[in-house]
């Protein structure tokens, strides 16, 4: 484990929905700074007590960890994308006039909400920004929640198609013809998709859509800049992805897969991090006593249940370990409160197997 | 406890945060109503499938026959546009010469709401007779966790704000209407006992009531509550359950101030898919018929 933070500058935590991605990179965060680093997580939607935990509050801004006592230094920021998205075209647009006629198209807020990658976009734009702020030995990023892991690689490059000036101009320029009730001006090809995408949308939406595309026009190059910049930096060499998951087989075989993609895609994944993956009981010794009946079948049954899923994880053992750190974590038992849950959790990612207390 | 799971309207949407078992109550809830004797169609959200790992198969947008009355599909938001953009222009030449566009391409990528218009379009069209028709009594939708699910079906509502006319406009208000309608569609949020999906359960349920319908039902996943309780044990084994199990009443209770869970459903020891779904699917039965919990 203690290589991963070897000429390491930046940690990208992905994974799918509620599988403990905000608690596991706030507590690489603190084995990071344990081992001297001057290390930053940013996090996106923490529950309320892992913010309390590291001292966020509900603003953009960065903190100081309190209460630390670290061979290094601990920082810790959220991610709200809804500001970061509109502090991007505040610091892109070229003037306050192209500012305001931006966040005042109606389609806007669409876009800053329900564009299928902006969440993933602003918390890149984040990482950028606060890895070439050079304030940090590391920076630990934490992922939006998204249904598969691999939709995060793909967000840069969605915005990127979206917004490339062959894209846009195509649009505004055939849109603003196309108004001249579809004039013969137009290519043929692009005369019927233009009415075919009318048919479907309606005027008043192409209208928008263009009058939008118009006004992010000067925008283009920084979004094509910030897209690039990202895709980059997640390939470099001294980026490393740590996969969340939780424990079954559909996980597992999403994991295996999303290896694949990684570095099919040039990118390095260093560590598989199963989280939950077994009740801290698993491994003690079967205890000799028992209150009821009920209980000792119980116990029967999911010490069964546990092993049987142990198999499975062997076998992914067994196909990676020569490639891929695979690490195995226990639930915890008690309460996961304050910095001290973290550290918790920390020495359990060092080592997974011993006591928990 | 008493069970409150009726299955009223013909869509059913179920939602919750990640991992909380929702894919498994909409197998189970879909099998049940299938073996029941309804026309069910089981619908996943998204690129990859979860069910295909499950069920061994792969499935595609047309619905495939996984037992008796019971067919399952994955919808993609390019699937869905691919689907009523057909319907609409008649002529596939056509419909392949607007997908192949490099720029509608980019656009159904990445253009804000077009996806979640046309899922949401897909899914109501059968109950709004618009567009290609779904002769299912049930559909049943694993959609997507929480965030995503808001933000899809708050995708119309901000639509028709906007774009008030024209087929956008016109669409955006239908799907609204249906997706408001408690007649025509419920809500499933599964939840574990735990405090985090518990808050996230409330506030979402929250969020659909004052938003969309009231029509909705709590879905209590893994629980742990029928094993006995003991007052204390050396055992390591029992000491784990008892916190566990002392957890769970704890995020019971919060729940119970908010929302009265309608189905309790306990962690199956169990790792063989089929067997899970058919679990399941007698949990739901019972639910639905009153039968024992
Ligand atoms: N190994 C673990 N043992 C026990 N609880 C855990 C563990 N990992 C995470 N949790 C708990 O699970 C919940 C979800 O974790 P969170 O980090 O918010 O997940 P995500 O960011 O993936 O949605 C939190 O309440 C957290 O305390
Ligand atoms: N009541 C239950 N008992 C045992 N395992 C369950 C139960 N409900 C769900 N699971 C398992 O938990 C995991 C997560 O469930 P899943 O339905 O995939 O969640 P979601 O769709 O919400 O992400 C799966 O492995 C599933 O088989
Ligand atoms: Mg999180
Ligand atoms: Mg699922």
């Amino acid at each position: 484990m203690k290589d991963l933070f070897q000429n390491t500058e930046v940690i990208v935590c992905t994974g799918s929905g509620g599988v403990g991605k905000t608690t596991l990179s706030a507590s690489l965060g603190v084995l990071a700074a344990r081992e001297g680093k001057k290390v930053l997580v940013l996090t996106i939607d923490p529950a309320k007590r892992l913010a309390t935990a590291l001292g966020i509050t509900s603003s953009n801004t960065v903190v100081r960890v309190p209460g630390q006592d670290f061979k290094g230094e601990l920082f810790a920021g959220r991610i709200d994308s809804v500001e970061i998205f509109s502090q991007f075209i505040r610091n892109s647009a070229p003037s306050s006039d192209v500012v305001e006629k931006i966040l005042g198209n109606r389609l806007y807020e669409q876009l800053s909400t329900t564009l299928s990658g902006s969440q993933e976009f602003t918390s890149l734009v984040k990482l950028y920004e606060e890895k070439n702020s050079g304030n940090y030995d590391l920076v630990i990023l934490d992922t939006p929640p998204t249904q598969h892991a691999i939709d995060f690689l793909h967000s840069p490059e969605k915005i990127y198609a979206l917004f490339q000036s062959s894209i846009t101009k195509w649009f505004i320029n055939n849109a603003e013809v196309g108004k001249s009730v579809w004039s013969r001006l137009i290519h043929k090809g692009t005369q019927t998709v233009l009415s075919v995408f009318h048919k479907v949308t309606g005027s008043d939406f192409m209208d928008e859509l263009s009058n939008f595309f118009f006004s992010l026009k000067d925008l283009q190059d920084n979004i094509t800049q910030t897209c690039k910049g990202t895709q980059e930096l997640l390939k470099e060499s001294t980026t490393r992805f740590v996969l969340v998951t939780s424990f079954d087989r559909a996980k597992i075989q999403e994991a295996t897969s999303f290896y694949s993609e990684l570095v099919g895609g040039g990118y390095q994944l260093h560590t598989t991090l199963i989280n939950r993956a077994f009740p801290a009981w698993y491994l003690k010794p079967r205890p000799d006593h028992f209150s009821s009946e009920a209980l000792e079948k119980s116990y029967e049954e999911q010490m069964k249940y546990y092993s049987a899923r142990s198999q499975v994880f062997d076998q992914y053992q067994k196909d990676f370990s020569d490639r891929l750190n695979v690490v195995m974590l226990p639930e915890v038992e008690d309460e996961l409160a304050g910095l001290e849950g973290l550290v918790t959790v920390a020495n359990l990612i060092e080592s997974p197997t011993s006591s928990q207390s | 406890m008493e069970n409150k799971v009726k299955v009223s309207a013909p869509l059913v949407f179920v939602t919750g945060k990640g991992g909380v078992g929702k894919s498994l109550w909409a197998a189970g809830l879909a099998t049940q109503l299938a073996r029941s004797g309804k026309k069910v169609l089981l619908v996943e959200f998204g690129e990859t499938s979860f069910y295909g790992f499950f069920y061994g198969k792969s499935f595609g947008m047309d619905p495939v026959a996984i037992e008796n009355n019971l067919h399952l599909s994955i919808w993609s938001g390019a699937t869905c546009l691919r689907d009523y953009i057909g319907h609409l222009v008649k002529i596939d030449r056509l419909a392949d010469l607007f997908f192949e566009n490099k720029v509608m391409k980019a656009l159904i990528r990445g253009a804000p709401a077009l996806k979640e218009l046309a899922i949401l379009g897909k899914a109501t069209s059968g109950v709004r007779n618009y567009g290609p028709e779904l002769d299912f009594d049930h559909v049943i939708f694993d959609s997507y966790a929480t965030g995503h699910f808001l933000a899809l079906l708050r995708a119309p509502v901000g639509m028709y704000e906007a774009i008030k006319f024209g087929p956008m406009g016109d669409q955006s208000k239908a799907i609204v209407k249906t997706m408001s309608d408690p007649r025509l569609t419920e809500y499933h949020v599964v939840s574990l006992l735990e405090e985090l999906p518990v808050s996230e359960t409330i506030e979402l349920c929250d969020a659909l009531k004052s938003e969309f319908n009231d029509n909705i039902k709590v879905v209590v996943n893994k629980s742990l509550r029928a094993l006995p309780t003991i007052e204390t044990s050396s055992n390591v084994f029992e000491s784990s359950i008892q916190r566990n199990l002392s957890r769970q009443n704890h995020a019971w209770e919060h729940l119970l101030k908010h929302y009265e869970p309608a189905v309790e459903v306990p962690y199956y020891f169990e790792s063989e898919p089929q067997k899970l779904v058919d679990h399941m699917a007698q949990h739901s039965g019972d639910a639905i018929h009153g039968g024992p919990s």
